[in-house]
């Protein structure tokens, strides 16, 4: 069993409140309705994680190795952080090729919204989210390790 | 990748994955007659779907989580090298793990090499 590190909880917390500060100051935006809320947040939260990954990436340059632990069997030479922010250029890219499948992926993997809420916040029906889902995963995949490859 | 051609992927690579998998290569065979090339497509995204629950399959938030409270502790984590503990000389660190680091260190009372371990405060605070 892995124990769960005490910190880990605080630093969800930290960072939930950091998403939460940045939706009150978006002042600007009209909320339309509880969904167009989550698909805000989402975004909001991909930006905040990316950033963070860029920052510590940044940060460790040069020093001592970089920690690898999400996906080191899968991509070798990337640590944690290139993960994360690999994983942001090639949703990016999704976006231009099949927006809603992109859409899937922000609200589920960084919105941390279940397949249920997915499908009520784009308008389909669940079995499309999964399928979309199911199809980002296995494409993103396959993306990033083409991308280590290079 | 023009969209007609992505479409025509997903599709079939969705039906593939909905069928058992020992009837998956008659499947695209049939599917993909002509089109050597799409077959491959689908069979590259089909190749990568053990490794794909790997990839997406930890909210960002817990893995960003994980980063930071990891950062915290490295930070936390004394480093006990060239110091002492009683008669211990700690000389390197030999390894570190989720239970602690372990240091080699010299007993000065009994003139030998002993190993050290060091746990992390969050283990010693809930044995």
């Amino acid at each position: 069993m892995v124990r769960e590190r005490p910190g880990h909880t605080l630093q969800t917390t930290a960072l939930v409140n950091e998403a939460y500060l940045r939706l009150i100051d978006a002042d600007r935006v009209e909320w339309k309705d509880r969904v167009h809320f989550f698909a805000i947040s989402a975004n909001v939260m991909r930006r905040i994680l990316v950033e963070f990954a860029r920052a510590r990436g940044s940060q460790k340059r040069g020093g001592s190795a970089v920690k690898v632990d999400f996906d080191e069997a899968m991509f070798p030479s990337l640590g944690r952080d290139q993960v994360m922010i690999a994983l942001d250029d090639a949703l990016n890219e999704l976006t231009e090729i099949d927006p809603r499948e992109a859409k899937v992926v922000e609200l589920r993997f960084f919105g941390g919204l279940s397949e249920k809420e997915t499908a009520e916040v784009v308008g389909v029906t669940d079995r499309t989210v999964r399928q979309d889902w199911n199809h980002a995963n296995a494409w993103l995949t396959d993306e990033l390790k083409r991308g280590a490859q290079r | 990748m023009n969209p007609e051609r992505w479409r025509q992927i997903k599709q079939l690579y969705t039906s593939a994955l909905e069928i058992d998998q020992d009837r998956r290569e008659a499947f695209l065979q049939k599917a993909c007659t002509g089109d050597e090339s799409l077959r491959k497509e689908i069979e590259r995204l089909l190749a990568q779907q053990a490794e794909a629950e790997d990839l997406l399959g930890t909210p960002a938030l817990e893995v960003a989580a994980r980063a930071l409270a990891q950062d915290e502790e490295d930070k936390l984590q004394p480093d006990y090298v060239g110091r002492s503990l009683m008669h211990y000389r700690i000389t390197e660190k030999i390894g570190e793990g989720g239970m602690g680091v372990v240091y080699k260190a010299r007993d000065t009372h009994l003139d030998r090499t002993v190993a050290i371990k060091a746990l992390p405060a969050a283990v010693v605070a809930d044995p």
